[in-house]
């Protein structure tokens, strides 16, 4: 028999995460969604530390990388 | 004015509270977690100001920053679209980035629970200072209430029973900071207080937040008795 590790589906998160309506939105975001909030969640840079209570950047990507406003010109 | 209001008026005031508190705000309501964004007061000021930043680019702007950053973390999508290569059955290809290839099993089923009851409400997070003043009305309000009451008073303790049971002057004291510092490492740890399991998280019928107010309520009544069988 294989044991299994129970977790949740997807992040609880969601509901409160700023980036995760815009995930939803664009076709080409939903690589986010389905790796991150639907899937390796516990591995979120922005549910780590929503998980730890501390402040969530905007900016921050589930991958720990802030968005780079620079590919802009801004 | 003297006594206590009707549990009922208390009652209707926090439905008021906490349905206000998602319609206005969209996200539900709990008071630990505001209290830690004081806490936490130079980073949260950090991420307001970079909140404002990213709030003054226009949709498209924030889409082509998210599209840069998406080629970057996960490559050029395959072919089919990244949504046919999420759901394939065998392990595929995904991208040539810098990001870990996730097995196939790993992905969840399409049609998650992550859509569910959020996709036309986006969050909306709170300026720290629209919390500062949430805090601030706290205590206000109790003051405000508290003299209407007639029973305006500064005290260090919290009753005479509370006095008979755990001391009084330093004694006492020690005791209010400890209860503080227990409660402020339970909320952390479950991941809210009694307000936010309580009021808002049972409101949703969250499993987790029916656990830990079944747990608040269970504690205290304990407590409760254990304390009332003291004092008899």
């Amino acid at each position: 028999m294989i044991a299994t590790a129970t977790r949740p589906a997807a992040c609880s998160h969601v509901a409160t995460c700023e980036l995760f309506p815009k995930f939803q939105r664009r076709a080409s975001l939903k690589v986010w969604q389905t790796f991150y909030c639907e899937g390796r969640f516990p591995n979120c840079a922005r549910y780590q530390l929503s998980l730890e209570g501390r402040p969530v950047p905007p900016n921050l990507l589930p991958n720990g990388r802030e968005l780079n406003l620079q590919v802009l010109g801004l | 004015m003297s006594g206590y209001l009707p549990w009922y008026a208390g009652a209707a005031a926090l439905a008021l509270v906490a349905v206000g508190s998602c319609i206005v705000a969209r996200r539900p309501l709990g008071v630990s977690g505001i209290l830690s964004r004081m806490v936490n007061l130079r980073a949260e000021l950090e991420a307001d100001r970079a909140r404002a930043a990213s709030a003054r680019l226009s949709e498209a702007e924030l889409e082509r920053a998210l599209l840069a950053a998406t080629l970057e973390a996960f490559g050029p999508p395959p072919p089919a679209g990244w949504a046919a290569a999420a759901t394939a059955s065998a392990a595929p290809a995904l991208g040539c980035g810098s990001e870990v290839l996730l097995p196939a099993a790993a992905l969840p089923a399409r049609g998650g629970r992550a859509c569910k009851g959020t996709c036309a409400s986006p969050a909306v997070r709170p300026s720290v200072a629209a919390h500062a003043l949430f805090l601030a009305g706290i205590v206000v309000g109790g003051f405000v209430a508290a003299v209407l009451r007639g029973g305006f008073h500064l005290t260090l303790d919290m009753g005479p029973d509370f006095g008979r049971l755990l001391g009084t002057g330093g004694r006492g004291l020690a005791f209010l900071a400890l209860g503080g510092f227990l409660a402020g490492m339970g909320v952390t740890i479950a991941g809210g207080c009694s307000t936010g399991h309580g009021l808002s998280g049972c409101s949703r019928l969250q499993p987790a937040s029916m656990v830990a107010t079944a747990t608040f309520l269970g504690a205290a009544m304990a407590v409760s008795l254990l304390l009332a069988g003291r004092l008899a």
